[in-house]
């Protein structure tokens, strides 16, 4: 069996592997499936993305051209909305784990943290030499502050998206580009500065 | 040509150095008056015109300190002479002599309240003045100072800009804006009107370059590092058409220069193809792997394409070769010792490239007439007459014979990066360095004029008629006279640029780093 990484947006073969213990991360762009056909005659991992997915079946395609020709408004507001989903993507960077499977994790320790006991927030208050509650507040005010950033960062995206979708001329699209370009320079948190951060694992 | 000019023209082109290095640093520019006044006949002006300035004050005595006013003072006192004038001169020693009748101040002795004059080549911060007032304090020389006179002065707000508010007057023969050392623009006239349109698609990798647009009668064409090229009409935006290449996603995407060449786009992408694309259509005529990676701009003469490429196939480096432009297929294959991000150009029917092992080639049929060692060069040779002229990185230029040989080298900024040495039909050739400055060269390698800009330039320069367009990295830009280098109009823009932009008399085209391509009307 066969897994092919294909590009969302177009169907289009990103990267294979018959190798069934591979690990493919995918992101919001690629999605994976699942091939047990013999894969087409020429196709190579330095070529495969001239192969796409139609149906069931992945078929050579070679021509670019966008045949649908867009105006440059309708072009604008597909890039603008390709550049909101660059800066949203940004603005959560900072909540996202950094280790593999810390979304599991973080889960665990805000459930210990609501019960007020458990070996994994027991063992962070003796590392860090907390108390336990003072543990178990910081837990959960991380978790508000996650929720916090990806309602409000959310919330940003589909005021903007409804922005883009109704604008009727480029000069409206280039002010909301600028205006989605100041968002960046946004710090999206909860008003309380979280008193646990790296800086205190570190010591 | 007047005095003053020539003196000018020959200090700027021999007492300025540009990228110099001292002690092991280099330096954006050094003024070395000794070097341009100790030629033949050159002091002989410096001390007429800088007795021309202090004449009608009759002094009675000049004074100077150090070695580089020694030579002005001897000149001032014959050029006095010759106007049969009777001046006497005084020489301030750094430090007391050890022997003979160990003194400081070297000359006759002068009655006191004497009418004096301070003499010197270069004044910059004041030092050497400060240093010169305590001397004669030291020494008890009582003289009435009726003002400086100085052949360069830098402009300093602390050096002859403080002394003249603090009342003493100050004589120059020349400023640094004399020498277009200055960053004074022309305030009032922008260089862009309305913005006209946008296209949104904006790179997404941080490398260095970025790919410049390119203007084609009514047309545009524009690439980005996501491997887009789009074809606009000018006036309306209206994407005719777009082409997306196969790895949007491959680092670098398409930082070259699209060429345009009977009715047909060359684009040479990263991802190691060339892609013929038809100009009307945005069709893929032919494509060709020529490598793994491909950062060359192509040169095209008469149905042949010469480029250079990345390496990367079968574990070589780069090579430089030469296709049919109608079949796309490859006629002959030159390897080099590193991989060549460097641009083709041909002379007198030699393919000349550089290459990263810092050779450059020359190779005609896929046969090596000569190669020579300059230094990596990223950017394009240019030729003038029988004249080769290359651009290293590290800020020298050389100019080469058919042969190879060199002619002249000249050293023109800490860092030049990537430049394609655009050149005019006068036979100058432009350099933009990362001292911020844009510097002009004749064919025999005299420097023509200097520009000091608001930012550091890559190779972010392109010439239409006798205009040049220069946009530093931090988004200044400036309109220059390609013969004179008098800037004509400037602007900041709210971007970053890392390519040359493009202009015609209507327009003009700026690629951004990360907003896109703005096409603004352009401001006579």
């Amino acid at each position: 069996m066969t897994r092919l990484v294909l590009d969302i947006a177009c169907n289009r073969v990103i990267y294979f592997t018959d190798d069934a213990n591979a690990r493919l991360t995918v992101n919001e762009h690629v999605y994976i499936r699942e091939w047990l056909r013999p894969l087409p005659m020429g196709m190579e991992l330095s070529n495969c993305w001239d192969w796409k997915l139609q149906g069931d079946s992945l078929s050579l395609d070679l021509g670019q051209v966008d045949t649908y020709k867009k105006s440059l408004l309708e072009h604008n507001k597909d890039k603008t909305l390709q550049f909101l989903t660059d800066v949203i993507n940004y603005l959560r960077k900072d909540i996202q784990p950094t280790c593999l499977s810390g979304k599991e994790l973080r889960e665990i320790k805000y459930q210990q943290a609501i019960a007020g006991e458990g070996d994994l927030i027991e063992s962070m208050a003796q590392t860090l030499g907390w108390d336990l509650d003072e543990v178990c507040r910081e837990i959960r005010f991380q978790r508000q502050n996650h929720d916090y950033v990806l309602i409000e960062t959310e919330k940003l995206r589909e005021l903007y998206k409804e922005k883009i979708f109704l604008a009727t001329s480029n000069d409206e699209i280039y002010s909301i580009r600028d205006n989605i370009a100041q968002l960046k320079n946004q710090k999206i948190r909860l008003g309380k500065k979280g008193i646990f951060n790296s800086t205190l694992l570190v010591k | 040509m007047n005095n003053w000019l020539l003196l000018r023209n020959h200090i700027l082109n021999h007492g300025i150095i540009f990228g110099d290095q001292v002690e092991q640093r280099r330096y954006g520019f050094f003024l070395d008056t000794r070097q341009a006044l100790q030629q033949s006949g050159y002091l002989k002006i410096a001390g007429q015109l800088l007795w021309e300035k202090i004449r009608e004050f009759q002094p009675q005595v000049i004074i100077g300190t150090g070695l580089g006013a020694v030579n002005l003072l001897c000149a001032v006192q014959i050029a006095a002479e010759e106007d049969n004038y009777q001046l006497n001169t005084l020489i301030v020693r750094d430090a007391k002599k050890p022997r003979n009748r160990q003194r400081r101040i070297e000359g006759p002795s002068v009655k006191p309240h004497s009418r004096a004059f301070y003499i010197d080549d270069a004044f910059n911060t004041g030092r050497t003045f400060n240093k010169f007032l305590n001397i004669i304090k030291e020494e008890r020389l009582d003289l009435d100072l009726l003002g400086l006179a100085i052949l360069f002065d830098f402009w300093n707000p602390y050096g002859t800009r403080r002394l003249e508010v603090a009342g003493l007057p100050v004589y120059r023969i020349y400023t640094r804006h004399d020498f277009g050392i200055t960053r004074i623009d022309p305030k009032s006239s922008p260089v862009e009107g309305r913005l006209l349109w946008r296209n949104l698609a904006y790179n997404q990798w941080s490398y260095y370059l970025k790919s410049p647009p390119m203007i084609i009668n009514d047309l545009i064409i524009f690439a980005n590092d996501r491997h887009e090229v789009y074809c606009h009409n000018i006036d309306s935006g209206e994407i005719i058409w777009q082409w997306q290449g196969p790895h949007p996603f491959q680092e670098k995407g398409i930082s070259a220069r699209p060429i345009i060449d009977d009715h047909a786009v060359y684009i040479s992408c990263y991802d190691g193809f060339l892609y013929k694309l038809d100009l009307y259509t945005g069709q893929v005529i032919w494509k060709t792997q020529l490598d793994m990676y491909l950062h060359s701009t192509p040169y095209i003469y008469q149905r042949m394409l010469y480029i250079g490429t990345e390496g990367g196939l079968h574990k070589k480096r780069g090579d430089i070769l030469a296709l049919d432009t109608i079949t796309g297929q490859i006629l002959w294959r030159f390897p080099t010792k590193d991989v060549i991000p460097a641009s083709p150009t041909l002379f007198q029917s030699q393919v000349i490239c550089g290459s990263n092992d810092g050779k450059i080639y020359s190779i005609t049929n896929g046969r090596l007439n000569w190669s020579v060692y300059v230094g990596i060069v990223k950017g394009r040779p240019a030729v003038i007459e029988d004249s080769l002229f290359v651009c290293t990185e590290d800020g020298h230029l050389y100019a080469l014979d058919p042969k190879g040989r060199f002619i002249w080298h000249r050293t023109c900024g800490t860092q030049t990066l990537h430049q394609f040495l655009p050149s005019h039909p006068s036979g100058l050739i432009y350099i933009i360095n990362q001292d911020h400055f844009c510097l002009a060269y004749d064919k025999t390698g005299n420097q023509i004029w200097a520009r000091k800009l608001r930012g550091p330039g890559l190779y972010n320069i392109s010439i239409n008629k006798d205009e040049l367009f220069i946009c530093c990295e931090n988004g200044y830009s400036v309109i220059l006279d390609a013969i004179s280098g008098e800037k004509l109009q400037q602007s900041w823009f709210p971007f970053r640029i890392n390519c040359p932009p493009n202009f015609n008399d209507k327009i003009l085209a700026l690629h951004s780093v990360d907003k896109g391509l703005y096409v603004y009307e352009r401001l006579i």
